[in-house]
């Protein structure tokens, strides 16, 4: 069986409430702390790069 | 029964060329007006006129074909290969017109490098180049870093059917949302979010350096571009080299990271999915390379001991594995001191990241590292299927934007891109090598070229024989479109022109 679900039919049990048209959310709505646990992640793998190679040229 | 292009088909592929070429002349505005704020009439004057030729050629081909049908599968690896040809032959003309090109040839090469993200140049005074050109040749990297297709896709110009054919056509392997439009929208905005950033950045960087801010923030822009679309260009003859500062490097070096990502990782991180970013197995196969190579590098340059001091060349050798491992190219060495200071293990690491490359769904070139991590996980399971009893079923998984099944067509699909890339790597290099070149210099150029890096040892340069540009144009082309496309339209050609079997002489 296929439901086909439009907003002019109200889910069973539910007022008019769930009928009023709401705005959809982006689902990008997280772009802003996503986009800092990037920098800090490319960051501290520059970072891990650099001190590994650090570490073997003083040590080699 | 291979399908041929008909007339029809061909008089299609034309018209969308010709959209691009279009596209192509009215983003030379950009350059026009910064000619005009910058005083530079002469230079201004080449952009008015290459929009003159460029629109006129381009609306005559839009109009072989005045009602298109929709694009399928065929059209659309047609039309990406060719169109990415034609739109680098228009991206020359103004290039042609300034005095810094030697040949129509030369501005070419320098067009699709640009297009392409390979940062290859055979530019004569860079140093005294007009803004204008500057302006041209790093936008050449934004517009092909995220793809001309994409660009056309998202302004929809006038692509009605079959975008989806098109967006996969040019080498991108997954769509990040279901609307193929809102995809190259959203690849846009990833792109303008880390270039607005960096632009930022490195325009503190350059007022610290006391450069004039007018010069200032077209530096910053112009780096900004080209380290995030991993091209390479830069508007000085010493490439990164020209700013001396640690500072810029961290900044840069960071956009080319940032680049080398997959447009569909950054959609996951930032819908929430933040674990994606180390349980994603192109991700883990990128971070465990980059620190592999370091370690060669680090072994290698302290065998040469050629730069001044420990801390030079870690700097020298960090920045220079991270620009080869993201395809970007930036440099901050002479390139005749890859074979000299960068000897024995550390040049091996560099031509091993430039091959191996970025990212799929990115701005980098290169095999990419997703299909290496497939490919290794084929090898993993076979060992274990042939280890384990007759009877046991098997089945190997990965996580990319979720768990998969590695199935045996994934695993084949990898191993044939990975071959054409080997392939096209050592017949560059013979070329390179039957042009008077020295075996390794050619490698590192047929590696630099195929995988869009731009990093070079010297070959590359105006005083380079003709046909030798040639196969480096071909080679980047080939290589931005993963070679599918290419191999397509030569074999439509052959097609073309070989007699029909089975028809017999009545």
């Amino acid at each position: 069986m296929r439901w086909i679900v439009t907003d002019l039919v109200p889910p069973p049990g539910c007022g008019k409430l769930a009928m009023r048209p709401h705005r959809l959310q982006s689902p990008f709505r997280y772009w802003r702390s996503g986009l800092i646990v990037e920098i800090l992640a490319i960051g501290l793998f520059i970072a891990t790069v650099f001190l590994t190679m650090a570490v073997l040229v003083r040590v080699l | 029964m291979w399908l041929k292009l008909r007339f029809d088909d061909l008089r299609l592929i034309i018209h969308y060329v010709g959209m691009f070429i279009v596209g192509m002349g009215l983003i030379m505005v950009v350059p026009f007006l910064t000619g005009v704020l910058y005083g530079e009439y002469d230079a201004a004057l080449d952009f008015l006129a290459g929009m003159g030729v460029v629109c006129a050629v381009g609306t005559l081909l839009v109009n072989v074909y005045t009602r298109p049908e929709n694009v399928n599968h065929m059209h659309a690896l047609a039309i990406t290969a060719f169109g990415w040809l034609a739109a680098s032959m228009a991206a020359a003309v103004p290039l042609a017109l300034s005095a810094n090109y030697a040949t129509y040839l030369d501005a070419l090469f320098d067009a699709l490098s640009g297009l392409t993200t390979s940062g290859l140049t055979v530019v004569v005074d860079l140093d005294h180049m007009a803004n204008a050109h500057n302006m041209w040749r790093h936008l050449t990297h934004l517009i092909g870093g995220q793809g001309i297709i994409v660009a056309a896709l998202s302004l929809a110009v006038g692509l009605r059917g079959g975008a989806f054919s098109l967006y996969l056509a040019e080498g991108r392997d997954e769509r990040i949302l279901p609307n193929v439009l809102h995809t190259v929208r959203f690849i846009w905005y990833v792109t303008a979010v880390y270039v607005v950033l960096g632009t930022v950045a490195l325009f503190g960087v350059m007022l610290y350096l006391g450069m004039d801010p007018s010069r200032g923030i077209l530096h910053a822009f112009w780096i900004a571009v080209a380290a995030y679309d991993t091209g390479g260009f830069g508007p000085q003859s010493l490439n990164a080299m020209y700013y001396h500062s640690f500072l810029f490097e961290a900044v840069s070096v960071f956009l080319m990271v940032a680049g080398t990502l997959n447009f569909n990782l950054h959609a996951h991180v930032w819908k929430g999915n933040r674990s994606e970013l180390w349980r994603n197995l192109e991700v883990r196969v990128l971070a465990f390379n980059i620190l592999a190579l370091s370690v060669l590098t680090a072994i290698g340059l302290s065998a040469t001991r050629a730069f001044n001091g420990p801390f030079a060349a870690v700097r020298k050798g960090a920045y220079h594995i991270l620009s080869a491992h993201t395809g970007t190219g930036h440099q901050t060495i002479f390139s005749s001191q890859w074979l000299t200071d960068f000897g024995g293990p550390a040049f091996v690491a560099v031509l091993i990241a430039m091959a191996a490359g970025g990212a799929v769904s990115s701005t980098a070139g290169g095999i990419k590292a997703l299909r290496l991590g497939l490919i290794g996980r084929s090898v993993i399971q076979q060992v274990k299927e042939a280890l384990a009893p007759k009877s046991a079923f098997m089945r190997a998984r990965y996580h990319h934007m979720g768990e998969r099944f590695l199935t045996p067509e994934i695993g084949a699909a990898a191993a044939t891109v990975f071959i054409l890339y080997i392939v096209t790597y050592v017949t560059g290099a013979l070329i390179g090598a039957a042009y008077g070149h020295d075996a390794g210099s050619a490698l590192f150029e047929s590696i630099s070229a195929t995988a869009n890096v731009g990093l070079s040892t010297g070959i590359t340069s105006a005083s380079m024989p003709a046909g030798l540009k040639i196969v480096y144009i071909v080679q980047m082309w080939a290589g931005r479109l993963e070679f599918i496309a290419v191999l397509v339209l030569v074999a439509q050609l052959i097609l073309a022109v070989r007699p029909q079997r089975g028809r017999r002489a009545a």
